[in-house]
């Protein structure tokens, strides 16, 4: 009986299925024998223990990096275990084995010629005595030559004979099939190597036998215990192995060195060869003898060259190790920078280790398994990593579009529904009806009209004219739903929510009904477009949606609110002035910084405000007048300018102006500017001031003179007092001169913005200034500022905004320092020819700290005692003295004493 | 007797100009250079039929000068403000019991003489 080959079977499978049943061979189909292979659990747990204790360091987005490899190497390795790479690593055997240099032979195969066969019987036996006489160690023959050795005594275990078995019934054993003729003879069982990648070279080296394992005929013919796993045969080409006649032992014509030490196997007589096997050793596709196969397994087994397949459970640690070392190797680089050199790195180990292990311990590999775990553990890292940057990129491109639209209400159905109904109250159509469809319910959504499911007529002429109003791209004539409306009514599909959304509205006759009905069929086709990418957005958690590429879905949706606000792609960003981009349905998509510190200011919601909420927030117009402006600005175009609230003291003035496709075409985007009039307006103060202060300064002398003239010629003076009167007159002109000599710096250059330009300006005016700046700071402190100052001012020499900066930080550095519910002093007082301004009170601090503090240089000086600094040295170009003093308890005082004129 | 006027301006030059013709025309005139000086000169005892007051001035400007006048609560004469500023809102400001009438710069003394003579009579000869 033949074996036929093994087969590999899932066993009890305990534990991450590690335990197996192999079947490394049957005497028949169906039956076989069975080796349970058991992993050892502790050591892994504490090989995991340290991969753990590695990977947490960096964090789970890592660890499932670094733990794909070692799914593939358990993956392999239950595939390794099962089989199913036998085949490539038999080539991978072969293309080590089969061209390496052969050994010394050990094995001389005798053939039986005929002359031998002529000879009669006991041939045998004197082969066997000849040939141990010439030195040989064994004598083996691989079919049963019977009888004719029989009669011979030999010494044990020096003539072995290959005989069938069978196995014994209800055991899992195996018996020879008849006795050994005498016991000096020694039998071997006779079993076909198995073949692995279809050639025959694993082989067993004994059989489970009773009472003790059962020699394979090889095994005893190169005398080795009969003990051990199923080995692989190095099938080399380069093996040499003598061949003689067994005429010439018997005739002597064999040198005794050429048997000496050997082992004969003998072949039988031609007739009784028919067996072969498939060899690599041979051409392809030919066939060797299974003489040639026996000898080369007794040579292999003498030098013990043979080879085993490493065992499951160090097969699996190999492939657990390897992808532990490939797992930390992805989790401390790039993997996608690192792949190429970690595949050729990995297959030059795996060549080298396999090569080794084959050499020098004679060990097989699980080569396929390891060769295929660094591409497989590439791949799929590599493809979570794409996963991981997909994910990424949704969410990037969704906070991208968030951001730019500063999170409106792409997510907010109720929120996008109130602002259409409010630009559809904006655009002047009064009867509008927002409802959503679930299934056979309907949702009112916003209604400026009273109506109610049943209103809406029949169910079926609704569910038809709904399904039209999904099919058509524009709004469609729903007159017949709503009968009692006047004037046309319009139903519109505006896409998907929880359920489908639809807008059913009429527009009153009237002049600009055409223009009206056009822009809400535009509104409509936004907000469909809108809801579209809302839904696009919540795609992740939809699996019906999921396939949809990101960069597909995000491309429309940045198309989308692209092609709705080119102010924002253009830099609205860069723009000084306060703008603001609303959607012509009515919500904010953008708002640059400037604008969005104004809202910080009036405390509004960015996400929140509505072109007329806004409007009303910052300026003075009612709601009647609000509200016509917009629909003007939607149905008309152009542009509305109106002053602002002064905010923070500073004045502004509002642009809004609707942005549209193309001359009379849809509006894209309503753009609202607060443009700061503030500095304009503080230069024409200064322009004022400076002609303010050329009146006051003249106008006495001219008084003077005037009135001299007058009362010189009024007939009332002496001819003494003419004269003086003439002399007054003549004093007054050269005053005014000298004034007008004194102005004249005062006039060049025209006032700007450069800093340590001083001009005539009220001095009262930059203190209440200052105190506006303040002023939320001294509430939050609960301090009070008392302020005086003149009731009527003269002119003040000083830079405006430096001294305006300067006694800032004296009040905030006041402020800071005072206890809550104290009040602070700031005093304004116009003396003969200077203007004297302080800052008292706090709680102060030692004199050497402030000096320090405001004596060092600007860049160097702490907080608001910059400011200071940096005033005082531009002080002194005004003719400006800046004092201050401070003692603890006693509080500060700041002294700013400056040049004053009329 | 001379009806005495309290010339209150920080301007020498229009000081002594109107002063020469308020004499010239039969009041007796006396100066102060702002409004503390004012005060001063009317706490003096001496009476007053008069106080003409310039609005801009330093130390205490005239508004500040009918505030304390009028807190004061004495006998106040009239006062006729001189002023180049007499906007809406510092008219609004002069509502002062004592303001008696205001007189706009340019001053012309004929009409000076008028509106004086219109609150005091002036000594004859």
């Amino acid at each position: 009986m033949e074996w036929r080959g093994s087969d590999v079977a899932r066993g009890p499978g305990k534990s991450l299925g590690l335990h197996r049943v192999r079947i490394v061979g049957a005497a028949s189909r169906g039956k076989g024998i069975v080796k349970v292979v058991e992993a050892d659990p502790a050591r892994r747990s504490g090989l995991l223990a340290g991969l753990w204790t590695a990977l947490r360091l960096d964090g789970w987005r890592r660890v499932a990096i670094g733990l794909l490899p070692l799914t593939v190497a358990l993956m392999l390795g239950v595939a390794h275990d099962r089989g199913w790479t036998r085949w490539s690593d038999a080539a991978a055997f072969d293309i080590m084995t089969l061209d390496a240099p052969g050994r010394p032979p050990a094995v001389v195969i005798i053939d039986s010629d005929r002359e031998f066969e002529a000879r009669g019987t006991g041939r045998h036996a004197e082969l066997v005595q000849a040939a141990l006489a010439l030195g040989a160690t064994r004598v083996a023959f691989r079919l049963d030559p019977g009888l004719d050795i029989a009669r011979d005594g030999f010494a044990s275990g020096k003539v072995i004979v290959a005989r069938p078995v069978s196995k014994v019934p209800g055991k899992p054993v195996w018996q020879l099939t008849k006795p050994p003729p005498n016991p000096g003879i020694t039998s071997g069982a006779r079993v076909l190597a198995a073949a692995e990648r279809g050639l025959h070279r694993a082989q067993l080296m004994a059989l489970p036998g009773s009472p003790g394992p059962i020699p394979l005929f090889e095994t005893a013919a190169a005398g080795r215990e009969p003990i051990g796993e199923p080995y692989w045969l190095r099938l080399t080409r380069r093996q040499n192995l003598p061949r003689f006649e067994a005429s010439q032992v018997l005739s002597g014509e064999a040198i005794e060195a050429a048997l000496k030490g050997m082992v004969v196997l003998v072949e039988p007589p031609q007739a009784a060869r028919p067996v072969t096997v498939a060899s690599p050793r041979d051409v392809p596709g030919s066939v060797g003898t299974l003489t040639d196969y026996n000898a080369l397994a007794i040579q292999t087994l003498i030098d013990r060259r043979e080879v085993r397949s490493l065992g499951t459970a160090q097969s699996a640690l190999l492939l657990v190790l390897f992808a532990l070392v490939s797992g930390l190797i992805y989790l401390r680089s790039d993997p996608k920078r690192i792949m190429p050199l970690l595949l050729l790195a990995s297959l030059t180990a795996i060549g080298a280790g396999t090569w080794l292990a084959l050499e020098y311990a004679g060990v097989l590999l699980p080569v396929t398994a390891l060769v295929l775990a660094q591409p497989l553990a590439a791949l799929l890292v590599l493809h979570r990593a794409e996963l991981s940057e997909d994910r990424n990129l949704r969410r990037f491109v969704t906070q991208t579009i968030n951001l730019s639209s500063h999170q409106v209400l792409l997510k907010d159905l109720g929120r996008m529904s109130q602002f259409l109904a409010e630009s559809a109250t904006g655009l002047g159509i009064d009867q509008s009806l927002l409802f959503e469809v679930r299934g056979n319910q309907l949702l009112v959504l916003e209604s400026s009209y009273a109506l109610s499911d049943e209103a809406l007529g029949d169910r079926r002429r609704l569910r038809a004219l709904l399904r039209r109003a999904r099919r058509a791209s524009v709004p469609i004539d729903a007159a017949a739903l709503v009968p009692d409306w006047p004037g046309a009514a319009w139903l519109a599909a505006l896409g998907p929510a929880q359920g489908e959304v639809y807008w059913l509205y009429g527009v009153p006759e009237g002049q600009s009904v055409t223009r009206a009905l056009s822009t809400a069929a535009s509104l409509a086709a936004d907000y469909r477009a809108m809801q579209q990418l809302r839904a696009d957005l919540s795609a992740g958690a939809d699996r019906r949606r999921s396939y949809r590429p990101a960069d597909e879905w995000a491309g429309g949706a940045v198309k989308l609110i692209a092609g709705h606000g080119e102010q924002v792609s253009t830099g609205l960003d860069r723009l000084e002035t306060a703008v603001m981009v609303f959607h012509p349905i009515g919500f904010p998509i953008h708002a640059n910084a400037a604008m969005g510190n104004l809202f910080g200011q009036l405390d509004l919601s960015l996400t929140e405000t509505t072109l007329p909420s806004l409007l009303k927030a910052l300026t003075r117009l009612d709601q009647a007048r609000i509200d016509a402006a917009v629909r003007d600005l939607l149905l008309h175009g152009g542009e509305m300018r109106v002053d602002a609230r002064e905010i923070d003291t500073r004045s502004r003035q509002l642009r809004v102006a609707v942005a549209r496709e193309a001359a009379g075409g849809r509006p894209l985007a309503l753009v609202v500017e607060a443009i700061d009039v503030s500095e304009l307006r503080r230069l024409a103060q200064l322009r004022l001031n400076l002609s303010g202060l050329v009146d006051v300064s003249i106008r006495n002398d001219l008084d003077a003179i005037g009135f001299a003239l007058a009362a010189a010629g009024s007939g009332r003076l002496d001819a003494l007092r003419i004269a003086r009167a003439h002399g007054q007159i003549g004093q007054a002109v050269g005053r005014a001169t000298e004034r007008l000599d004194a102005l004249t710096p005062h006039l060049h250059p025209v006032p700007g913005d450069a800093r340590g330009e001083c001009f005539p300006l009220d001095a009262a005016v930059i203190v209440e200034e200052a105190c506006g700046r303040v002023a939320a700071l001294a509430r939050e402190l609960s301090v009070t500022i008392k302020a005086s100052r003149p009731s009527i001012s003269g002119f003040t020499i000083a830079d405006p905004r430096l001294l305006a900066d300067m006694v800032e930080a004296m009040i905030r550095i006041v402020l800071a320092d005072s206890p809550p519910g104290e009040a602070i002093v700031l005093d304004v007082t116009e003396l003969e020819g200077k203007t004297r301004l302080s800052v008292s009170g706090g709680v102060g601090m030692a004199f050497e700290r402030l000096y320090a503090a405001l004596e060092a240089p600007a860049d160097k000086a702490p907080g608001p005692f910059r400011a200071i600094v940096e005033g005082m040295a531009a002080a002194v170009t005004w003719g400006a003295v800046v004092s201050y003093s401070s003692r603890v308890g006693k509080g500060y005082r700041f002294t700013i004493e400056m040049r004053r004129i009329g | 007797m001379n009806q005495k006027i309290l010339l209150i301006d920080d301007d020498d030059l229009l000081c002594e100009v109107l002063a020469d013709f308020l004499e010239m025309s039969g009041y007796g005139v006396i100066r102060a250079a702002d409004g503390r000086e004012g005060l001063a000169r009317l706490d003096d005892g001496a009476p007053f039929d008069l106080v003409l007051l310039d609005l801009l001035m330093p130390e205490m400007d005239g508004l500040r000068f009918l505030g304390v006048l009028s807190e004061s609560g004495r006998a106040v004469p009239p006062v006729l403000v001189l002023s180049a500023s007499a906007t809406a809102s510092v008219v609004e400001a002069l509502d002062f019991p004592s303001v008696a009438g205001i007189v706009r710069k340019p001053v012309q003394p004929a009409a000076l003489l008028e509106k004086i003579a219109a609150l005091i009579e002036p000594a004859k000869g």
